[in-house]
């Protein structure tokens, strides 16, 4: 039984990192988006688009220094910030779309949501998450 | 300014104040006000952003004279006995983006190439309109939007190669036009498209004298994405309208208001480790003594984490000079083939390369290309003034007489 106990508790203790990592992709509380498939998600962060299902959102990036900025592109795009950096100067020197406006901070983000201006998406790490966000997308 | 928006911050924060109930609701209200000062506070009446990116290219080849250089992408402004040249391909360009409101915006891009002794240009200067999420329109000075990367050319950071395909982008006559395109952005299932229509016109300075203007310049093009694979679709087609000066020993001639038409297919796939592309264009002039193009280029990559090494091979091939017809309107057939030699291009080439992310705005590159099927000796005309033979793009060799060898070395920034 003590056994087991232990196990049990060395399993919880080997799978809380993996769950802390995970990446939510939000959006304010009372946003009329509700939430996102993977395709849409892609368009948006590769500046192809601009409204889901008819409503105009602004998506959010967070600092290229950042773990979770590399963690989020390599899981959704697979593709490194360099490939990442390439992919705007395309689109910039194309003018077809800039890049999205970097936060660093969670407290800043919380208060953009917060504050209600515009259908602000933006992804984070799970443990970021507030009560005044709503969970469009996990990645898992 | 920024001290009068603290005032009404501070104001705010203590006229707030008496009404917050908790700490924690005070320090919510903290921070939903630095968003705001995050978000708000303006720079000037309009949202400017700026972007650039340089580019240091150094080349040589084992050829020993330096005007051979020419139109390979390594262009030797001065001829000078140089071994090295830093100038061919070396440029800048500075991109101001000016958000006026909502939907309006201006974009400015200066250009200054090595080739030209950095003299810096106007590329492009436009307004947009963006009139609905889906739709913008654009007026101004724009780029010709011929093939599948003619949008960002000369921003190396944003290609993998040193430079785009000679064979390919180097038989386009310009870069620029003046008009207006509309783009309608879309989606059909899980593929998204932008689909592009032009009209304008431009003029275009021969080297050899005279100029040429085309009008009714007008295409479509459509590129879409599905997945990692994009591809990219254009059709083409304008009027010219030229006097050439009597420098080549003929008669003054006069186009008038003639038709050609340009088709450029091309597909990229990059699942992130491999990198495939290809394109492939045919330009066709439908007068015989006026080579028709085909021209294109297959790339395959492969990523070793910061590291990606390529290999492309790329060919430009002129045909029409078998349907060059005898019958003397309106030049004789020497005059005819001579027009024809002068315009033709045969060229292949094979380049092997390597990439390297440095940082995420910082590329270097090293390339090697072997140059091959240079010219066709076998269209050659002979008579006094107007003698020649159809060349390549690597000028100042005799066709088909060597394969010459060219080394290069890039640094490729963004910003």
């Amino acid at each position: 039984m003590k056994i087991n106990r232990l196990v049990l508790t060395l399993i919880i203790f080997a799978i809380a990192p993996l769950a802390a990592a995970e990446i939510v992709v939000v959006t304010r509380v009372d946003s009329a988006l509700s939430s996102l498939n993977e395709h849409d998600l892609k368009k948006l962060y590769l500046g192809e688009t601009k409204t889901i299902n008819g409503i105009t959102v602004t998506i959010l990036d967070r600092s290229r220094e950042s773990d979770i900025y590399q963690q989020f592109y390599q899981k959704i795009l697979n593709r490194s910030p360099a490939q990442i950096r390439s992919h705007w100067a395309r689109m910039t020197f194309t003018g077809r779309a800039s890049p999205p406006k970097s936060v660093d901070s969670a407290k800043s983000l919380q208060a953009m949501l917060a504050s209600g201006d515009h259908n602000y998406v933006v992804y984070m790490d799970s443990e970021e998450l507030s009560e005044n966000m709503t969970v469009l997308y996990t990645l898992r | 300014m920024k001290n009068h928006a603290l005032s009404v911050l501070g104001f705010l924060l203590l006229s707030n104040s008496a009404f917050a109930n908790t700490n924690e609701e005070l320090e919510q209200r903290i921070q939903r006000l630095e968003a705001l000062q995050v978000t708000q506070q303006p720079v000037s009446a309009v949202d400017l952003r700026i972007s650039g990116f340089v580019n240091v290219v150094a080349a040589t080849t084992d050829q020993s004279e330096p005007a051979y250089y020419r139109n390979i992408g390594a262009v030797r402004v001065n001829e000078t006995d140089d071994e090295i040249d830093f100038r061919g391909l070396s440029n800048a360009g500075i991109q101001i983006d000016a958000q006026i409101n909502d939907r309006l915006s201006a974009t400015f891009q200066l250009l200054g190439q090595g080739a030209t002794q950095f003299e810096m240009d106007y590329e492009w200067a436009y307004i947009s309109y963006q009139a609905t999420d889906s739709v913008k329109l654009r007026g101004g000075k724009l780029v010709l939007p011929l093939y599948m990367h003619s949008q960002y050319k000369n921003v190396g950071y944003a290609l993998p190669w040193i430079s785009v395909p000679t064979e390919v982008y180097g038989s386009a006559a310009a870069n620029t036009y003046e008009g207006v395109d509309v783009t309608y952005q879309f989606s059909t299932g899980n593929v998204s498209h932008s689909l592009n229509a032009f009209y304008g016109g431009l003029t275009v300075e021969l080297r050899s004298g005279g100029e040429v203007y085309l009008d009714e310049l007008r295409g479509v093009n459509l590129s879409s994405r599905l997945g990692n694979l994009s591809t990219w679709l254009s059709v083409n087609r304008n009027n010219y309208t030229t006097t050439v000066a009597a420098t080549y020993g003929a008669a003054a001639y006069d186009l008038d208001d003639d038709l050609s038409d340009f088709y450029s297919i091309g597909a990229q796939y990059d699942n992130g480790q491999l990198l495939l592309m290809f394109e492939a264009n045919r330009y066709e002039v439908p007068k015989d003594y006026y080579p028709d193009f085909e021209t294109g280029y297959v790339t395959a990559g492969w990523r070793f984490g910061k590291y990606l090494p390529y290999v492309t091979w790329a060919t430009a091939d002129s045909e029409g000079w078998d349907d060059i017809e005898t019958t003397g309107v309106p030049f004789d057939l020497e005059t005819k083939q001579f027009l024809y030699t002068r315009q033709a291009k045969v060229q292949k080439s094979w380049t092997f390369g390597v990439r390297a992310d440095v940082t995420d705005n910082l590329a270097l590159k090293a390339e090697a290309s072997r140059f091959y099927n240079l010219g066709e000796a076998s269209q050659q005309v002979n008579a006094g003034p107007l003698s020649g033979t159809t060349g390549s793009y690597w000028d100042g060799l005799a066709a088909n007489e060597d394969n010459p060898m060219v080394f290069r070395l890039a640094a490729n920034m963004v910003f």
